[in-house]
C-alpha cells in the first residue's frame, strides 16, 4: 500500500478480502478528510520542498546560541564543561532530535500546522485530533502482533522532518500524516467490528463528522480570510 | 533472622542515601538559584511572619483558610506551615525555600514506598526515587517556595498509606485515616488539587474497589474524618474570592474578545452555522482537549518546556533529552502490562495529573500538571530496567560495550547540561518582572530602606509589579503596623493588585513630566518609566542605577530636589 510494497505485511494482518477492502476505503477517506490534504490540494505550490531549505549546520543564529552559552559557561567558571556539552556537533544533534519530536507535538499535529498559513489552516493541524484515539488503537493493535516496521516507519518519518531549517515544516512529515491516518484505520476496525456499546460507536461517528465538518466550514468560511491577513 | 536484619538495613540504606541525594540537589544553592525571591514568595513569606507576630494575615484577617495577599487569594497550609521554621531562622529567603525544599527531598523515599508497593520490587523502586530525586520537572518546583511542592508531598503521602491500608491486614482504619487526612490536606495547600485529589481518590477506590470493598465499615469512618477535616475549608470555596479566582484562572471564565466573534459572524454569514460551530462548548472543549494533549507533546517535556519564566529551563523541556529512550521503553511496558493493577494505576495517575493544568487558559503550565512526574518517574524506570536487561542479554561484548558508551554519554550530556542551564543559563534570562524571578527588588531595599526618613515620600514604581511584598519582606516591616494601613489596589476585578503603601512609601506607575517636578521624593523605578535623559539635573538626581544579572538596568534610584 502507501508504504510500498517491502512493507505490504504491516498494512494488513490476519484479514480477510472483504475486510481489506473495508480498509482501504476507511484509509482513503481519513486521507480525503484530513486537513493537510484539503490545504496542499488549495495552495500546492507551497508544498514544493527546495533546496535551500535544507538543515544547514553552520547558521549563525545557531553559532551565535553555541558562542552565547560557552561563553556564559566559561565567565561560571565552567569553559570545559561548557565546551563538551555546547558545541556545534551536540547543539546539530539536539536540534536534529528536536525536530523529530516536532512530529509528535499534539499542538502541531492537530491544532495549528505548519508556521506558514498556506500550509496550514491555523486552526486544524495536519490531521483531525478526533482520529488521535483510534490511531493509538491501531499503533498498539500492530505493534502487540510483532510488526516492528511500524515503529521503525514511525521512527524513520519523524526523522525526514529533521533535515530541514524551518521548525514545524509539514511537507516533508506527510508520509507520517498518512501513516497517522493508516494507524488510525487499523484502530477504527478494532473499533467498529469490536464489542463495543453500539451507542459508543455512534456517538464517536457523529463526533468525527461534526469534527469534519468543523473542518470543512473553516476551510470555507474563515481560512481565506485567514490566509488574506497574512 | 539475620537477613531480615541485613535486608532491612539495605532497604533503609537505600531510602536514605536516596534521600540524601534529593535533600542535596534541593539545598545547594538554594537562595542563590533562583537568583531571588518572587512576589508570591515575599508574600507567601510575610503571610507566614504576619500570623507568627499577630496571629492574623497582612489584612488583619485572624488566622484566614484563603490568604487574600495580593488579589490571588492563596491556599493557607504552605503559609502555616512556614510559621515555626521563620521563627526558627528568620524571615529570609532560606525560610521560604526550605519547606518545598525539605518536603520535596522527603517525597523521594515516599515514591520509593509507593512503588514498592504497587510491584513489590526494590531495583524498580530505587530507580524510580533516583529518577525523581534528580528530576528537573521535580528540582523546578521543590527548590524555589512552590506550594505545589507542599500538596504534593502529601498527595503521594495520601496514595502510600492507602496502597498500605488495602494492603496490609493490621491497622487499616489508621492507614486509612491517615491517608484521607493527608489528601484532605492537599485541599489546604494547592488549588490545582481540589480537582486533582478527588480524581486520584476515585482512580485509587476504583483500582482497589474489591479490598475496600471488603473493609468498607473502616474505610467509611476514615471518609467521615476526611469530611470532618475537610468542613473548615468548605466556607472558603463558596467564597466570591475563590470563585473569582476559578474564573481568573480556568477556561471556564474567558470570553473571547467582542471583536473576534464579530468577524466570525461576518465571515459564517449565517446565524445558524455560527451558533454551531463557534459556542462557548465547542471553543471550551476544543480549548481543554488541546491543553491536555500539550502536557504530553515532545515539545513541553523535552525541547521548549513552559514558555512561564518561572516554569521554564533554557534550553530544554521538563525532562532530560536522554529520558525519552527510557520513557518509551517504560510506556510500551506499561502499556502491555496494563492489565495488572501497578501498572494500570500508574497509567490513570497520568492520564489524570494534567486535567487541572488542561483545564486553565495556559497552553501549558508544568506546575499544574506538576503530579506527572510521579508517574513518568515510574514508566522510566521500568524502561530503564528494561534497557539493562536488554543490554545485559547482548551476546557481542563489543557491541554491548559501544551501546552502553553510547547510552551513557547521552544521558551525561543531558545531566550536565541541564545542571549549566539550571544555574548558569536560565537564571541570566528569566530574572526580570512578575512572570520571572523579579530580580532587583532585595538590592533596592536595601538600597532605598535606610534613606526612607530623609524624604517627603518614596515612590516605587509598579512596572516590575508587586514591590510592596518585597518592601515589607525585606525590612520586615512589622505586621500590625501594616494591618493598619493595608490597601489593595486592583485595576480591575480580574487582575491581581498592587498594596498602595505604608509610611512614606507609595508604590505606584511614576509618570515622570508630572513626578519629576515634585519635591524632595526619592523615586524608584525601570529606565522605561524614568529616562535618564529627562532627569534634568535641575530637579532631580541620580543616585543609583541598580543593574539586572546580565547587565542591563533594572532601576534608576532618582531624588527630586528638596
Amino acid at each position: 500500500m502507501i508504504l510500498g510494497g517491502s512493507h505490504i505485511s504491516i498494512c494488513f494482518i490476519d484479514m480477510g478480502k472483504k475486510a481489506k477492502t473495508k480498509m482501504v476505503i476507511i484509509f482513503i477517506l481519513l486521507n480525503l478528510i484530513s486537513p493537510w490534504f484539503w490545504v496542499l490540494v488549495k495552495n500546492p505550490m507551497d508544498f514544493v520542498i527546495s533546496k535551500n531549505q535544507l538543515y544547514q549546520i553552520s547558521n549563525e543564529r545557531r553559532l551565535y546560541e553555541v558562542n552565547t552559552f560557552r561563553g556564559e559557561a566559561t565567565q561560571h567558571g565552567f569553559g570545559l564543561l561548557g565546551k563538551l556539552t555546547v558545541n556545534k556537533f551536540t547543539w546539530v544533534f539536539k536540534e536534529i532530535l528536536a525536530r523529530a519530536e516536532e512530529s509528535f507535538d499534539s499542538y502541531f499535529l492537530f491544532f495549528k500546522g505548519d508556521l506558514n498559513v498556506k500550509r496550514s489552516t491555523w486552526v486544524f493541524g495536519p490531521v483531525l485530533w478526533v482520529l488521535l484515539p483510534m490511531a493509538l488503537a491501531g499503533f498498539l493493535t500492530l505493534t502487540k502482533s510483532r510488526k516492528r516496521m511500524v515503529i521503525c516507519s514511525v521512527i524513520f518519518f519523524a526523522f525526514l522532518g529533521s533535515f530541514f531549517e524551518q521548525h514545524y515544516f509539514s511537507p516533508p512529515k506527510i508520509p507520517l500524516f498518512i501513516l497517522f491516518n493508516w494507524l488510525a484505520t487499523y484502530g477504527m476496525m478494532a473499533f467498529f467490528s469490536g464489542k463495543t456499546k453500539k451507542s459508543f460507536k455512534l456517538l464517536y461517528l457523529i463526533l468525527v463528522i461534526f469534527e469534519v465538518s468543523r473542518f470543512i466550514h473553516d476551510f470555507y468560511f474563515h481560512y481565506p480570510n485567514r490566509i488574506a491577513s497574512q | 533472622m539475620k537477613d531480615i536484619k541485613q535486608r532491612i538495613n539495605h532497604e533503609w540504606l537505600l531510602l536514605v542515601s536516596v534521600f540524601l541525594l534529593a535533600l542535596f540537589f534541593r539545598f545547594f544553592q538554594i537562595t542563590k538559584v533562583p537568583l531571588s525571591l518572587n512576589w508570591d514568595e515575599a508574600t507567601f513569606g510575610y503571610n507566614a511572619y504576619s500570623i507568627l507576630k499577630t496571629g492574623a494575615d497582612e489584612y488583619g484577617q485572624k488566622f484566614p483558610l484563603s490568604f487574600k495577599s495580593i488579589g490571588d487569594y492563596k491556599c493557607p497550609l504552605y503559609i502555616y506551615l512556614m510559621v515555626p521554621i521563620i521563627k526558627l531562622f528568620g524571615l529570609n529567603e532560606f525560610s521560604v525555600r526550605f519547606l518545598p525544599s525539605f518536603l520535596g527531598a522527603l517525597t523521594v523515599p515516599l515514591l520509593f514506598m509507593i512503588v514498592k508497593e504497587l510491584f513489590k520490587d526494590k531495583k524498580i523502586a530505587f530507580i524510580s526515587s533516583l529518577i525523581l530525586a534528580i528530576s528537573p520537572w521535580h528540582l523546578q518546583f521543590t527548590r524555589a517556595g512552590a506550594d505545589v511542592a507542599v500538596s504534593s508531598f502529601f498527595l503521594i503521602l495520601g496514595i502510600w498509606l492507602f496502597l498500605k491500608s488495602v494492603n496490609s491486614a493490621q491497622k487499616r482504619f489508621l492507614f486509612y485515616s491517615l491517608s484521607v487526612i493527608s489528601f484532605v490536606l492537599t485541599f489546604y495547600a494547592y488549588y490545582g488539587e481540589r480537582f486533582f485529589t478527588p480524581l486520584m481518590c476515585l482512580v485509587l477506590i476504583w483500582i482497589y474497589r474489591e479490598q475496600v470493598l471488603k473493609t468498607k465499615k473502616e474505610f467509611l469512618k476514615s471518609v467521615l474524618l476526611g469530611v470532618i477535616a475537610f468542613l473548615p475549608l468548605a466556607g472558603s470555596l463558596i467564597s466570591s474570592g475563590h470563585q473569582g479566582k476559578i474564573l481568573m484562572t480556568t477556561v471556564l471564565g474567558y470570553q473571547p474578545s467582542l471583536e473576534y466573534l464579530a468577524q466570525m459572524r461576518k465571515e459564517d454569514k449565517n446565524q445558524i452555522i455560527f451558533n454551531i460551530f463557534h459556542n462557548d462548548f465547542v471553543g471550551k472543549g476544543i480549548a481543554i482537549i488541546s491543553h491536555y494533549l500539550n502536557h504530553f507533546s515532545p515539545s513541553f517535556l523535552f525541547i521548549n518546556g513552559p514558555q512561564d519564566n518561572r516554569q521554564r529551563i533554557e534550553g530544554m523541556g521538563m525532562l532530560y533529552f536522554s529520558d525519552i529512550i527510557l520513557l518509551l521503553l517504560g510506556f510500551w511496558l506499561f502499556v502491555t502490562n496494563r492489565q495488572k493493577k501497578g501498572y494500570f494505576l500508574v497509567l490513570c495517575w497520568l492520564a489524570v495529573a494534567p486535567l487541572p493544568a488542561a483545564i486553565t487558559r495556559d497552553l501549558v503550565h508544568a506546575r499544574r500538571s506538576f503530579n506527572m512526574i510521579y508517574p513518568l518517574s515510574i514508566i522510566m524506570a521500568l524502561g530503564l530496567v528494561f534497557l539493562i536487561e536488554k543490554i545485559k542479554s547482548i551476546k557481542n561484548r563489543f557491541f554491548k560495550i559501544f551501546i552502553s558508551a553510547v547510552l551513557l554519554i547521552f544521558f551525561f550530556w543531558s545531566f550536565v547540561f541541564y545542571l549549566l542551564s539550571y544555574y548558569i543559563f536560565t537564571p541570566l534570562r528569566t530574572y526580570k518582572g512578575p512572570g520571572g524571578w523579579q530580580y532587583g527588588y532585595k538590592e533596592l531595599v536595601e538600597f532605598v530602606s535606610p534613606l526612607k526618613s530623609k524624604y517627603n515620600q518614596v515612590i516605587v514604581d509598579t512596572f516590575y509589579q508587586g514591590p510592596y511584598a518585597f518592601f515589607l519582606f525585606y525590612e520586615k516591616y512589622p505586621p500590625e503596623n501594616y494591618q493598619k494601613q493595608a490597601v489593595l489596589v486592583k485595576e480591575n476585578d480580574w487582575s491581581l493588585g498592587e498594596g498602595k503603601g505604608y509610611d512614606n512609601y507609595l508604590f505606584r506607575k511614576t509618570f515622570w513630566p508630572n513626578d519629576r517636578g515634585t519635591k524632595n521624593i526619592l523615586f524608584a523605578g525601570p529606565p522605561e518609566s524614568i529616562p535618564k535623559r529627562d532627569i534634568d539635573p535641575r530637579q532631580a538626581r541620580l543616585l543609583k542605577i541598580i543593574y539586572f544579572p546580565d547587565g542591563t538596568e533594572a532601576f534608576y534610584i532618582v531624588e527630586t530636589t528638596p
